[in-house]
Formats: structure tokens, C-alpha cells, sequence
């Protein structure tokens, strides 16, 4: 009927106009969305454009709340109070109308406070949106869709506006405070991530950090979309069960419950099929950095090596916030109004290098200088990486919850350091290696391994790791040395179970093999990779390894590390002398260290000359059946040095192993990328990460090129390499130090 | 327009109305006058489709209010006893929101012209007097151009220049020949606006008709208060029928029956006893009397409304 439509019509205008002309309602409605935005900006997000566009969404959806649940209840229960209802009952406007009224009009309060916000949110603190601004209007409507009818709900069914505030405060507060809005989501014990997927508040803000943080695309996020707009829909059709017209009208428990069961089972349903959406639970999956998106480079003069290792001469390139955006050659001219041209003077581009094994924990010194233990060291190193060109790292046996909040940090444009890629702890065998090495410092084998006896504890301990959203599994299988110390190995039975658990959460295995015998266990139960190459490495073993797709990460830099530091060579290494703390490569020469001890015996020296050299050996041996090398230092231990350790350890594949050019650029960029599941990392190509170095030699022709960095790129961003040692990096600080 | 027969409407506890019948055919207006609790609300909403009959059948323009609510609010108008209108609002914005709920609507320019807000079109709801609230909320209800005006008890609460305001409208729109149902507790405005008085009691219809017909119908007494100059002996005047009623200041009051034997009574007394009249006050039975009467209201009401008036008409 058309009055139905004009009674619409007519009701959300004057709702509207109740609204802007009630001083109180302009004050919570957009004065204090600005004050607490204002407030949180400045507390909480220092003014800082990146910390602020990662606070918005939090705030935008807290706004939303409190639009809905205060705005919308409240003002429906003192219209039923005062008796305002009543006489539009007595009229033959439909209670439909009345109830899409207020929706319609919550909804323009909503989209209105919510655009004051982000232009103040954009004018004064210059934030950035990383997804489409389209996107990020839609996902707001659908939020506001989401969120309003459980407010009409509210004022449905609350008694009188004694009640309304209760009810409102009740669902309101853990809103805020499980969501995600206020704390990281993933920061939430278990249980409390498992209470907050049953409320809408969390799925909306993973839809507007998906697009103002992450940079996805609606589509992209189509599980918690689908869940919004199904809820949304559900919840305001539920409403018209329970509107009532006059506060002497009985509420209906029993539409009540039937409309409480229905919303828990939208939710329900959804957190059972949680696998195929992602929610906010995972920051890493697509490890994109807060920048200004408005902010672009064009970089000009330069050959770039591209994803295949081919070098790529007079291409320009167009980066937008963190992202490469074009790839063009020197004719074409796409639309760059706007950017700052960066002319890279003839240099070589590559993609910024990752270096797949390091201990963030470990100083690489002889462990007795107090540096080597301090909170310093491990954020000096992490700026000694940067300065090289490793723009990533990952992370086998380090303290997961400082890993964690480095990722944090470093992925809110926080902390300046490399992007961590991390397994957390490493599972081995009760007392097994390193477990065994850590005893000294209680409790630090339990934070860095993961010690389990069968096939259950294995599968469990590896679910754990999932649900804290390590990258990939480590696994260790190590005896010890029979004339040193004898150690438990992880059992066949807890290596298999751990490995399928991994492949069905998704996540890939390497393990630390010690020989041959090892590195053939570890593969029959379907391992990924193997760290550390076994001296014994049988031809048989590497077949098999090539036939199985088998990555190889040799970790010749520690081995060589290791013979330097028994042989008693000095460290001439000009990279080490820059980006070294001094006090480690003191260290490594005090007569106090255990190295140093343990070098007086000649057998140790002979042991370990002899090892470096089986160690290259046997790499070249895979790296010529073809097995996958992958590039990683293991720095931390003694004499391989952070970021350091991954420049010599190409060397090594350069000047040992005899690799090719092309597979040495490989093993550092794509194919560790590839094995995180990273597709826009470690390449260059129009879309990926705009991680890059600058070198004056051509990589594909020169060896010695990986040493002449000329600039490093992180996240769009040009990185002051003089200054990465004295300017502060963050506000990042390990939990341990050890 | 307004058929009901053998309405009961029951609440948890109480029975509100106990089995009322009702016609109301011709135009003009209605008065429903009881005291509080009788009744008048609950009909007045049951007959508005606002609450739902317990017992009985209830025909409004030929409507059943249950079976058609929308309908019957399309051509029926309401002023509610207990409402409230938004507050931020202007009266004209009012008008308009209310216009907008029906398919045929009077413009807000003529209401406001009709209950004199014109000067007050763009003020604030809130910041309305009582009085033009209540204009405000007989113009919601005129919106429609009812065929059937409802209006609950629209002047309680008012000063009496608002009243006032209040019955001009109301006139006037009799005048138009609109039919207007009014419940009311105020015997004056019943007594002075209404065409037929209706009056309840404790959930029953106790007397019909129009205000003269229900005076006359009354037992009550007329009271007369006479001064004189010289002495009086009052005696003659009992044979005329009079009760001495002992005297009031300088007056003798008197209740009687026959108001006009009484007065002829008087002039040959008057006479006889060469005794000067200096002033006569008379108070026929109004329908204060019949009402107090029939609802029972205690005797020192009675006695009350029987005390001499100083603001009375004169007869003399």
C-alpha cells in the first residue's frame, strides 16, 4: 500500500530531524565519535598515520555499536514510554513502517558519524586505506545493516529505559572488547576467540580491516560478508515477532528465545565452518604493511631480475603505498602524476631477500659478553638484516610470543624489521637437541621446543602451533655426538603424526637432520624440507629427494662459521665489521667462551674443518640432481652473524657449491616465498610487495653482487641505511632475551 | 455510525466494562462523562480499535474494529487520553508526519488555521503549552477528515482560557456537522458542549440523553435563597411545599419541589407581612445534580453543591 511507503518515508524524516535537533543526541552521535577517535589517535596510535589507520576500523566499529544499540534502543523505548508509539497506532501506519523508519534513519546517523569520522580520521592524521574506498563504504553499509536490527531488537524487547541501558551495556561491552575493535583479535586466549565469533561485532571488524589494513576486496572476504548480511536480514525480520507498540504489551519470551536461537545458530554455524573464513584470528595471510597508499615512487633507471631469475633491462616501476603497482618499459607512460621519481642510477633491482633459517635468539657470539643477552642486540641485528637487503627472515625455534608481537608490530608500521616468518618452537624428543642445550635457563626449553614421546603429543602440539599461526612446522632429528653427548631422537611414529597433522592444518614441515639416515626418515613421512645438509647425504637419499619435491636448506654459512671459530681464523668480513655489534665479535675471541675451550682439542678442529668441507660437498651433490636449494644461515650461532650470515651463505653456493647465478637468486627470493605460501613475496611483479634491494652489480653475472647494496626498499619505502643503527626503530622489545 | 451491543472488556483483575450498549447515529456531539475508572478510555479505545473487546460486537462506520483496523483508522480521527508527540518536532512537521499515514489528508496549512497554532507553526513540540499541545493533538486527529472524531478527556488539565480555546474548536467543528465522541469528567463542559450525554459508571451506561432531558428526569430539589428587609415569618411557605433549609448569612434558603408554586407563594407573603424582597437567588437541579446523583457521590457532596453560589445568576 502506498501509505506504507509515504509513512516510511515521513517517520525517517522525523526520526532524522528528532536526532539533529536534539543537542544530546548530536553530542553522542557525532561529537563523541570525533572525541574518542581524537582520543584514541593520540593515546593510542601517537599521532602516527600507520598506527592510526590500523586503530579506525576498530573505532568505526565501535562507533557502529554504539549507533545501533544506544542510538536506535534507547530512542525506541522512549517513544514506546512516552506513548509516542501509541498514537501512531491509532493511526493506520503499519508497525513495519515505524520499525523501517528507524532502521533507515539509524542507518543515515550511522553512515553520517561514520564519514565525520574518517575525514577527521584522514584530515588530521592522515590515514590510508589500503582496499577501495567503494569496498569500504559497502562494507559499512553492510554493517550498519548488520548491527541496527539487533538494535531494534533491543528496543523491542527491553521493558522500559531502565532496562534498554542493561541489556545494551551487556551485548555492547564484550562487543568492544572481543571483537577485535579494541584488542587485536589474535591476542585473545582460545576460549574468548571462541565466544567472540558468536558475535557479529568481530566479523565486521575483520571485514573493515580486510579493507582498510589488508587491502582485500569484499569478494575476497566473502565468509564474514555472507554471515553480516544473512544476520543482518534474519535479525530485523525476527524483529517484527517481538515489536511492540505500548509498554503494557506483554513481551513475548517465547519469540524471544526463537529469535535468540536463530541469530546463536547463524553464528554457530558460521564458527563450525570457520576453515573456509578467515577472520581476524590471522593477521599473516597477507603480510601487507600500513602505508600511505596516496604516497608514490616511480623508479627509474635500473634492470630488474624478474620471478624466473631473467634479468629485465630499461623498466620503469610504479609503487603505490607498499605495493608495486606497474611494471613498464621506458616508452610506455601510464598516468604517475603525483609520484616521486627515484632515479636508481643504472642499478639492479631484486626482490628483497629472505633468509630461511635464523635463530632471532641466539647473538652468534661466544656467549659470555652481557650484550649478547640483552633486549638490544636482538633489535640491533633485526636493523643488521634491513641493512643488508633481508627484508624477511624465518624464524626455526625462537620465542613464539615475541615473534608474534613482532609481526604485529612490524605489520602496523610500528617497528622498523624485517617481515618475520616463523615455526615457533621446534618439536623433538624429550631431552632431544636443543631442548637439551637450553637447561641452563629454566623454562627455556619448554618456550623453544616442543619435546613429545608419540604419535598423540606430536599431533597435538602441532595443532597448538596452528592455532597460533606459525608458518610452517620444525621438526628435529639430531642424536648428539656419540663422543660428546648422546641424546634422544624423536620418535618415526611422532615425526609421521606431526607431519600429517601439519599438512592438514595447512602448514609445511622442514626437519633438522643430522645424517642420512635421518634425512630418509624424514622424508618417507612426507617432509617439505630438511635443514642442515647430512655429511653422509647418500646419492640414493638425494634421488629420492628430487623425486619427492624435497627442499634442501644447506645452512653452509654455520658450518663455516663454526670451522672459523675452532680453526681460531679472524673475522675480516667488511659486512660483519659494519653491521655486527663490536662486543659479539669480541666475544667470539674471549678465552671465556666454550668455543674457545673446546678448540684446544685438536680432534674438534680436525671435526669440524672436516664437516664444512663433507657439507659442501654434499650440497653440490643435490644441487646437481637437481634437489631444490634453499637459502638460509641458521645465524645466531657463533660466528654466523644476522643478515651477514645469509650474503655469505650465497657466496658459498657461489664459490663452493658451483650453483648458477640464477639458482643462487632463486634460493633467496622465490622459492622460500613459494614454500610459505607467499605469492607476493620475494618477486617482482606488478601487484607483489615492494620489498626491494638495489645492488651496483648485476647478481645473474657477479657473485660478489649480493655485498654492493646500494638501497633497500621496505614496504615502499626507502630505507635510511646510514641511520638504521641510530634512529629508533620502534617501540618493539623482545619478552625474553636469553 | 457507533453500534455496540453487550460490550464486557476484561483485565487481569478487573472488569472494566460490563456489558455496555451503545448507538450513536446522528451528528453532533457525544459526551461519555464519568468519573475516573468508569470506563470512558477503555470504550473510547475499543471503539478506536486500540484494545480488543472481551464480550460482545462493536461496529464503527459498519467496521469491525478487530476484523479491520486499518480501515476503520483510515476514517476515524483519535486525540488519546495518554500520548505524546516527538518533541523536536514542529507542530506543521507534525501535521505533515501524520498526513502522510493516510491516503486522503486535509493540508497542515488549513489545520493549523482551524486550531489556531498558525503563529506557532515552526516552534518546537516542546516548547508548546499545554493548551496548544492539545489543539496540536485534536488537529493530528482531524488530519483525515474523519468521518468519526474521538477525543479523550482533550481539556483535563488545562487552564480555563486553554478550555475554552479547546470548546471553540470543538463547536465549531459541531458546526461543521462533524460527530464528536468526547469523554470528559467535567460536568460543565458536558452540560455546555454536548448534544447527548452519556454518563458511566463503574464499567456501565446509567443515564442517556440529551443534558435537559437528564435534568428533568432528576429527583433534585431547586434550592431558593431570599433576603428581606423587615421580619419574615417563613411559615405560609411550608404549605407551598418549601423545606426550610435554616439560613445562610442574611438568606433563607429553602428547597422545594415546585419551584413555581414557591414563587407565587413568596409574593402573596411578601405581601401579607409587608415585608421588602432585596434579593432572590434560585438554583434549578443542574446536571451536576442528576450526575453526582447517579453516580452516587457521597451526601456532603450533595449538601456541598447545594451551598449558595456567589457567582450564581441572579433571578431577581
Amino acid at each position: 500500500m502506498s501509505t506504507t511507503l509515504t509513512g516510511l518515508a515521513a517517520l525517517t524524516r522525523a526520526f532524522l530531524l528528532q536526532t539533529i535537533r536534539s543537542k544530546t543526541a548530536l553530542f553522542w552521535n557525532l561529537a563523541f565519535p570525533l572525541l574518542f577517535l581524537f582520543g584514541f589517535a593520540i593515546i593510542f596510535g601517537g599521532s602516527d598515520p600507520q598506527r592510526v589507520s590500523y586503530l579506525v576500523p576498530g573505532l568505526l566499529t565501535i562507533t557502529m555499536i554504539s549507533a545501533s544499540f544506544f542510538g536506535v534502543s534507547l530512542s525506541m523505548v522512549t517513544l514506546r514510554e512516552t506513548g509516542v508509539y501509541r498514537r501512531f497506532r491509532a493511526t493506520p501506519v503499519p508497525a513495519t513502517s515505524v520499525v523501517s523508519a528507524h532502521a533507515v534513519a539509524a542507518l543515515f546517523n550511522l553512515a553520517l558519524s561514520i564519514a565525520l569520522q574518517m575525514a577527521a580520521a584522514k584530515m588530521f592524521f592522515r590515514i590510508s586505506v589500503s582496499g577501495s574506498w567503494l569496498d569500504l563504504v559497502l562494507g559499512i553499509l553492510l554493517s550498519g545493516f548488520a548491527f541496527v536490527p539487533l538494535g531494534l531488537i533491543v528496543g523491542s524487547v527491553a521493558r522500559d529505559s531502565g532496562t534498554a541501558p542493561a541489556i545494551t551495556n551487556l551485548l555492547f561491552f564484550p562487543m568492544m572488547f572481543l571483537s577485535g575493535a579494541t584488542f587485536p583479535f589474535f591476542m585473545l586466549p582460545g576460549w574468548l576467540q571462541t565466544i567472540a565469533r558468536f558475535l557479529p561485532a568481530t566479523y565486521v571488524v575483520e571485514v573493515l580491516q580486510g579493507i582498510m589494513v589488508r587491502g582485500e576486496s569484499l569478494a575476497q572476504m566473502s565468509g564474514p560478508v555472507f554471515v553480516l548480511a544473512l544476520s543482518g536480514a534474519l535479525a530485523f525480520g525476527l524483529n517484527g515477532l517481538l515489536f511492540r507498540w505500548e509498554s503494557t504489551e506483554p513481551i513475548r519470551k517465547e519469540r524471544l528465545v526463537i529469535a535468540v536461537a536463530t541469530l546463536s545458530l547463524v553464528y554457530g554455524t558460521t564458527f563450525f565452518l570457520l576453515p573456509r573464513f578467515k577472520i581476524a584470528a590471522s593477521p599473516d595471510r597477507s603480510p601487507s604493511l600500513q602505508t600511505d597508499e596516496d604516497r608514490a615512487l616511480l623508479l627509474t633507471h635500473f634492470a630488474y631480475v624478474d620471478e624466473n631469475g631473467e634479468l629485465v633491462r630499461n623498466a620503469r616501476m610504479l609503487i603505490r603505498g607498499d605495493r608495486i603497482v606497474r611494471i613498464f618499459e621506458e616508452g610506455e607512460s601510464p598516468d604517475t602524476s603525483g609520484a616521486t621519481v627515484h632515479d636508481l642510477e643504472g642499478g639492479y633491482l631484486i626482490p628483497g631477500l629472505i633468509d630461511s633459517h635464523v635463530h632471532l635468539g641466539g647473538s652468534a657470539g661466544g656467549n659470555v659478553s652481557i650484550v649478547e643477552f640483552g633486549k638490544d642486540r636482538m633489535i640491533h641485528d633485526l636493523q643488521a638484516y634491513l641493512g643488508v637487503g633481508v627484508t624477511s627472515f624465518v624464524s626455526l625455534t625462537d620465542d613464539l610470543d615475541d615473534l608474534l608481537s613482532l609481526r604485529e608490530a612490524v605489520l602496523r608500521g610500528e617497528m622498523r624489521a624485517p617481515r618475520p616468518f616463523f615455526s615457533g618452537p621446534a618439536l623433538t624428543a624429550p631431552g632431544g637437541h636443543p631442548a637439551a642445550r637450553f637447561e641452563r635457563v629454566p623454562g627455556l626449553a619448554e618456550r623453544l621446543t616442543r619435546q613429545v614421546a608419540t604419535a598423540a603429543e606430536a599431533e597435538a602440539a602441532v595443532r597448538a602451533l596452528a592455532r597460533r599461526h606459525v608458518h610452517l612446522i620444525k621438526l628435529v632429528l639430531e642424536e648428539g655426538d656419540a663422543s660428546f653427548q648422546k641424546l634422544p631422537r624423536l620418535s618415526e611414529e611422532a615425526l609421521r603424526a606431526a607431519v600429517k597433522t601439519a599438512h592438514e592444518m595447512g602448514l609445511k614441515t622442514t626437519v633438522h637432520v643430522q645424517t642420512d639416515a635421518h634425512a630418509r626418515l624424514a622424508i618417507e613421512a612426507g617432509a617439505d624440507g630438511l635443514e642442515h645438509v647430512p655429511v653422509d647425504l647418500s646419492d640414493a637419499t638425494i634421488a629420492l629427494m628430487v623425486r619427492r619435491g624435497v627442499t634442501l636448506t644447506p645452512t653452509l654459512a654455520v658450518a663455516e662459521g663454526m670451522k672459523n671459530v675452532a680453526t681460531g681464523a679472524p673475522i675480516e668480513d667488511s659486512l660483519a665489521q659494519r653491521w655486527v655489534l663490536p662486543e659479539i665479535l669480541q666475544s667470539l675471541k674471549s678465552p671465556a667462551s666454550r668455543i674457545q675451550a673446546a678448540r684446544q682439542a685438536d680432534a674438534f678442529v680436525q671435526q669440524m674443518r672436516r664437516r664444512f668441507e663433507d657439507r659442501v660437498k654434499r650440497t653440490a651433490a643435490a644441487y646437481r640432481q637437481g634437489v631444490r636449494i634453499i637459502a638460509g644461515s641458521d645465524a645466531g650461532n657463533p660466528a654466523t652473524f644476522h643478515g651477514v650470515g645469509l650474503i655469505r651463505e650465497l657466496e658459498l653456493f657461489a664459490q663452493r657449491v658451483g650453483m648458477k647465478p640464477r639458482d643462487i637468486f632463486l634460493s633467496a627470493t622465490r622459492y622460500p616465498a613459494d614454500r610459505l605460501d607467499q605469492p607476493d613475496l620475494g618477486r617482482i611483479t606488478e601487484g607483489a610487495l615492494a620489498d626491494l634491494v638495489v645492488l651496483k652489480a648485476n647478481p645473474l653475472q657477479d657473485p660478489g653482487a649480493y655485498r654492493q647494496v646500494s638501497r633497500v626498499y621496505f614496504a615502499g619505502q626507502l630505507l635510511q641505511r646510514d641511520a638504521l643503527l641510530t634512529a629508533p626503530p620502534g617501540p618493539w622489545q623482545p619478552r625474553i632475551a636469553f | 455510525m457507533v453500534s455496540i451491543s453487550g460490550l464486557i472488556k476484561r483485565y487481569d483483575d478487573v472488569t472494566a466494562l460490563k456489558g455496555v450498549d451503545l448507538e450513536i447515529e446522528s451528528s453532533g456531539i457525544i459526551g461519555i462523562l464519568g468519573p475516573n475508572g468508569a470506563g470512558k478510555t477503555t470504550l473510547v479505545e475499543i471503539i478506536e480499535g486500540l484494545r480488543l473487546p472481551t464480550e460482545g460486537t462493536v461496529r464503527v462506520l459498519g467496521i469491525d474494529p478487530q476484523e479491520n483496523p486499518r480501515r476503520l483508522k483510515e476514517r476515524i480521527g483519535a486525540q488519546l487520553q495518554t500520548t505524546a508527540i516527538l518533541p523536536e518536532l514542529t507542530p506543521a512537521e507534525t501535521l505533515s508526519l501524520f498526513a502522510a499515514f493516510y491516503e486522503n489528508s486535509i493540508p497542515p496549512k488549513r489545520l493549523l488555521d482551524l486550531i489556531g497554532l498558525r503563529k506557532k507553526a515552526r516552534a518546537r513540540n516542546r516548547n508548546l503549552s499545554g493548551g496548544q499541545k492539545q489543539r496540536l493533538a485534536i488537529g493530528m486527529a482531524l488530519v483525515n477528515d474523519p468521518e468519526l472524531l474521538i477525543l479523550d478527556e482533550p481539556t483535563t488539565g488545562l487552564d480555563p482560557v486553554a478550555r475554552r480555546g479547546v470548546h471553540d474548536i470543538v463547536t465549531e467543528l459541531r458546526n461543521r456537522g462533524k460527530t464528536i465522541l468526547l469523554t470528559t469528567h467535567y460536568i460543565e463542559e458536558a452540560e455546555k458542549l454536548c448534544d447527548r450525554v452519556i454518563v458511566m459508571k463503574e464499567g456501565q451506561i446509567v443515564a442517556d440523553g440529551a443534558p435537559f432531558e437528564l435534568t428533568s428526569r432528576a429527583s433534585g430539589a431547586s434550592t431558593v435563597w431570599i433576603a428581606v428587609e423587615g421580619k419574615l415569618d417563613p411559615t405560609p411557605l411550608m404549605h407551598a411545599g418549601a423545606l426550610p433549609n435554616g439560613r445562610e448569612k442574611e438568606y433563607f434558603t429553602f428547597q422545594t419541589e415546585h419551584p413555581a408554586d414557591f414563587i407565587v407563594a413568596l409574593g402573596d407573603l411578601l405581601k401579607k407581612q409587608q415585608v421588602t424582597l432585596t434579593d432572590l437567588r434560585m438554583k434549578r437541579p443542574a446536571l451536576e445534580d442528576v450526575y453526582l446523583e447517579l453516580i452516587g457521590a457521597p451526601l456532603d457532596e450533595k449538601a456541598a453543591g447545594a451551598s449558595l453560589p456567589s457567582n450564581l445568576p441572579t433571578n431577581s
